[in-house]
């Protein structure tokens, strides 16, 4: 049996990734991303005041320092910094406070007088790097505070021109590198990162979720439906059971979906040339094998009961317009973690975290998250992993029986009475 | 062993019963014919000997046992509403419902196109099956039924669509599988077809079997104890005659109980006023038997 599901996943593979249409949308949807992101930055560079990388938006940052919420905690054991620059004007001399060494700084950050605390080793000339503390959680990163690092290290390193945007234009970062401490020091360790990675890595692995599940989702129901209308199913069915046959096409559409995400990501780093950025941003953060095996794990679940469920779909709808807003209802619990990601990043053992990591169809993100934040309990573990499966293996169940009952009805609605009467049926 | 043997089954739809306590068995070597009207329940039986639906009651053995999951790849199947990929190659799809059925690919290839070239397909291999015609896509969907030589043959309206000639070509590879000791269970309404080559048959009614045994048998059971004849002359007043029925140019001679064909041939041949062109038992057409069955009648 193992073979013929497999000639299904292949033929589902084979017979998709030919089709024109296939390839349309996958270099179709980059290349919309790519010009609206094209226009979008024209735009922007049309904006005076706007143009140099690391430090932002210059009206915001004056919003920020009128408002007094711009405070820049550092510690130099490097000496590099000789006081703070005579040629900054005494409001952005007034956004620095410097502590004479961690413990004092990381206190004030404690007490909140600082959003984040930056270290400046003794080492930092022969490294470059800086380290940074916070217990603030601010996912799309910290990059206005860190450029006003950058912009008081390079105004000391170079007090001739090292304030002028031409500087910065050609040295931009290279001098500040930020990073977590390589050891504990306290509960402020490196928490602000682990908790924009494990939101990156959660938003992530949403994203791949919905997008492998939405392009396979709508290609599965497709092809369940137009075998259903063109009568292809009878003879499917009787040369192979329901079960494999479904397994088959999730296999085949979502090896498809995969390819197809695979090449969305490799277009998108090669375009924007943010690969390799990610790449060392998730590289500061050590994330154990473990939760990345979770992550792969809860990821293979999770599409593959959003797949059954999506087959569920294809086998009681006659027509695409039928499938569509079941499909859009079936969808939704991939996004109540996006909803809760503030509380499920600050309290990631919570109560509530807990229940959407132990509910089988928000546990695929809320599971990686916790598991990348926090050291979850083995049984907690255990629990998901193990609702989830038993949550595929009911789906797979389930959605044969209703595609046994439902394939014989064409043009008309399977009813209830006739689904109850298949589930109760042997497979 | 019965190849198949169907055993009291019944099957309901949302409180309908579709199949009502239906047996009948299908041998080695035969050539087994379903009929009945549209409804009758026919497709269902069908469905559920192919485990596609499962019978509320009753037994099914296939090859002599339950059907499972490595006894479908004995079966094959040509359902009523053809079932072909549309937009795939005709030798791509041959293959992959072949590969279905336990053949491996390279061997499925090499079937699918000496089976192509038997029914003059082979230039069309490459085509999308969109592309030929309907008569050309039964061929390719008989095709697919038996290309893995299953055991048991399951076809539906095998003629549907086919001229004379390609009736003719997918008889012979019937009959081929007849002589090979493989059997063959075939529902259609064309009942010239059943006539000629089934052995034995059942004809389904309301969900119910009205009728089963050989051709011969059934006919028996509906004969009208009358004799056809066609000549000149007179046809009245012969001994042992009920009545006389005239239609297109044939006599029909209704016999009194206890007369034989053979007296009234007699009294007729002595006749010197009467030529006879044709003299035949009556035996009613299955198109007849069919249509009074449907209208009630369960024949002697």
């Amino acid at each position: 049996m193992a073979n013929k599901m497999l000639s299904v996943a292949q033929n589902e593979f084979i017979k998709h990734i030919r089709k024109p249409t296939f390839w349309l949308a996958v270099f179709g949807m980059p290349l919309l991303i790519a010009v609206v992101g094209f226009f979008s930055q024209s735009n922007n560079n049309n904006r005076s005041g706007f143009a140099v990388p690391g430090l932002g938006d210059p009206a915001k940052i004056n919003e920020d320092i009128l408002s007094g919420e711009l405070k820049i905690g550092f510690v130099d054991e490097s000496g590099v910094i000789k006081g703070i620059p005579s040629s900054f004007d005494p409001q952005t001399a007034s956004l620095y406070v410097q502590y004479p060494d961690v413990a004092q700084g990381l206190a004030a950050m404690e007490k909140t007088d600082i959003p984040a605390l930056y270290v400046i080793p003794s080492d930092y000339l022969a490294t470059g790097k800086v380290q940074r503390y916070s217990n603030q959680v601010n996912p799309f990163g910290d990059s206005l505070q860190s450029s006003l690092v950058e912009l008081l290290l390079s105004t000391s390193l170079y007090p001739d021109n090292g304030s002028s945007y031409a500087f910065l234009l050609q040295q931009p970062t290279t001098q500040l590198k930020v990073e977590g401490p390589d050891g504990p020091i306290n509960k402020a360790t490196n928490e602000g990162e682990r908790m924009q990675s494990a939101f990156i890595l959660g938003m992530g692995l949403a994203l791949l979720l919905y997008i492998s599940i939405f392009s396979s989702a709508n290609l599965l129901l497709q092809s369940l439906i137009e075998e259903k209308e063109n009568r292809v199913i009878e003879v499917m069915l009787s040369s192979l059971s329901p079960r494999s046959l479904l397994q088959g096409k999730i296999l085949g559409l979502g090896l498809l979906g995969l390819v197809q995400v695979a090449i969305w990501i490799a277009m998108g780093a090669l375009i924007t040339g943010q690969g390799a950025a990610l790449g060392s941003m998730m590289a500061n953060v050590e994330i154990s094998l473990g939760a990345w095996l979770l992550a792969l794990m809860s990821f293979v679940l999770g599409y593959a009961m959003y797949a059954s469920l999506m087959a569920g779909i294809g086998a009681v709808a006659n027509t695409m317009r039928e499938s569509s807003q079941l499909t859009v209802i079936v969808g939704l619990p991939i996004i109540i973690p996006l909803m809760f990601i503030s509380v499920i990043i600050e309290q990631p053992n919570g109560g509530l975290t807990t229940g959407l990591s132990l509910f089988p169809l928000t546990a695929p993100v809320v599971l990686t998250i916790r598991s990348v934040l926090t050291s979850v309990p083995l049984w907690q573990v255990g629990l998901s992993v193990g609702l989830m499966i038993l949550t595929v293996i009911g789906l797979q169940f389930v959605t044969a029986r209703m595609f046994r009952a439902s394939t014989l009805l064409r043009g008309s609605k399977a009813s209830f009475g006739a689904m109850w009467q298949a589930l109760r049926q042997p497979e | 062993m019965a190849m198949l043997n169907v055993v009291d089954v019944k099957k309901s739809f949302a409180g309908t019963q579709a199949v009502r306590g239906v047996s009948f068995n299908v041998e080695p070597g035969e050539l087994f014919g379903v009929l009945g009207p549209n409804g009758a329940g026919k497709t269902t039986t069908i469905r559920m000997i192919l485990d596609i639906l499962r019978p509320d009651s009753g037994s099914i053995e296939v090859l002599g046992g339950p059907m499972d999951e490595s006894k479908k790849n004995r079966i094959g199947y040509l359902p009523e509403e053809r079932g072909l990929y549309r937009n795939l190659k005709v030798i791509d799809c041959m293959v992959y419902l072949a590969t279905l059925k336990g053949i491996e690919r390279n061997e499925a290839r090499k079937r699918a196109s000496a089976y192509l070239e038997r029914v003059e397909l082979g230039h069309v291999a490459q085509k999308k099956v969109s592309e030929l015609s309907k008569g050309m896509q039964q061929k390719v969907q008989f095709g697919t039924t038996i290309l893995h030589e299953p055991d048991i043959v399951i076809i539906d309206e095998p003629f549907e669509a086919l001229d004379p000639v390609n009736t003719r070509m997918v008889k012979d590879l019937l009959f081929d599988i007849r002589r090979e000791g493989r059997a063959v269970l075939m529902c259609t309404h064309q009942m010239h077809l059943i006539e000629e080559m089934c052995d034995r048959i059942v004809m389904f009614n309301r969900g119910e079997i009205v009728l089963n045994g050989t051709l011969r048998d059934v006919r028996r059971r509906f004969a009208p104890n009358a004799v056809w004849v066609e000549g000149n002359g007179s046809f009245d007043n012969l001994p042992g005659i009920e009545s006389v029925q005239t239609e297109n140019g044939q006599v029909q001679l209704n016999l009194q109980a206890g007369t034989s064909p053979q007296s009234v041939f007699q009294a007729l041949a002595s006749r010197g006023d009467t030529s006879i062109d044709r003299f035949e038992v009556a035996i009613p057409s299955l198109d007849d038997i069919f249509v009074r069955v449907v209208n009630g009648e369960r024949g002697q």
